[in-house]
């Protein structure tokens, strides 16, 4: 087993992330933020619905992430070939689901409008906008998790998060 | 900004792989057909905009950003309390 290149960043928010390069989550940019490329996938503490992803590129961005799917169960978002491709997938069962949330005003809104879509295999990911209106921008969740400040500890994205199950048809 | 001039039936080429056709253009509307490549993102700059702006509010900057407007605020007010009483 080759030990592959180690990423080292100094976050603002989150303070030093080590994490092997293989690791590294790779996004063309999220809306808003154009120039973030580079993410890594931190978990909180066991039994934390949230995790951070925060941004390589830009020592002061994060977003507090969950797994839409364990906190509604009935979210089904669509995704297209073009979406799949987007991120190397030939297939829903190839990406994982995770969605932004919201944490100021002491509320926690899941962003289901625009999941992130992540290929757990090739670690492209994106944030897909879905043309199906039906999923809100800012989806309540209650009662409200209290965020820990201290640095989380990384773990690989393929334990941290099942496969999203999000199309009736099967893989070919 | 590239401004150009086009005609119904004519197109745009952004790379080698998108086409913007002008579709038709009629009472300050415009129809335009789009081709590009599956992982290109097409969007009306409005949902685009929307989400954005989410990802704006939703950046853990926000949300020591809201912190320290609270404790601004919660300062004002102290002052303003103290001042009345004096």
């Amino acid at each position: 087993m080759t030990s592959g290149k180690r990423i080292c960043v100094e976050h603002l928010r989150l303070g030093r992330i080590e994490l092997p390069e293989a690791e590294v989550l790779r996004f063309d940019g999220v809306p808003g933020f154009p120039e973030a490329r580079r993410f890594a996938l931190l978990r909180h503490d066991a039994g934390s619905a949230f995790a951070w992803l925060a941004c390589l590129d830009d020592p002061a961005l994060a977003f507090a992430v969950v797994d839409p799917l364990e906190l509604f169960p009935d979210y089904a978002p669509a995704l297209g070939a073009a979406e799949l491709a987007g991120v190397d997938a030939a297939g829903p069962g190839e990406v994982c689901l995770l969605a932004i949330a919201n944490l100021s005003g002491g509320k926690a809104l899941v962003n289901l409008a625009a999941p992130l879509v992540v290929n757990a295999a090739s670690r492209r990911g994106a944030q897909v906008v879905l043309a199906d209106e039906r999923w809100p921008v800012r989806a309540a969740i209650a009662p409200s998790p209290v965020l820990r400040a201290e640095p989380p500890s990384t773990r690989p994205l393929a334990s941290a998060f099942p496969r999203a199950q999000t199309e009736s048809n099967p893989q070919t | 900004m590239l401004v150009l001039t086009r005609k119904t039936g004519e197109a745009i080429r952004i790379g080698s792989r998108v086409q913007v056709v002008v579709l038709s253009a009629s009472r300050g509307q415009v129809r335009l057909g789009i081709e590009a490549p599956p992982g290109v993102i097409v969007l009306r700059e409005e949902v685009h905009e929307r989400i954005a702006e989410a990802n704006r509010q939703a950046a853990l900057g926000g949300v020591e950003a809201e912190a320290e407007d609270a404790a601004q605020r919660e300062q004002t007010e102290e002052i303003v309390e103290a001042e009345a009483s004096r």
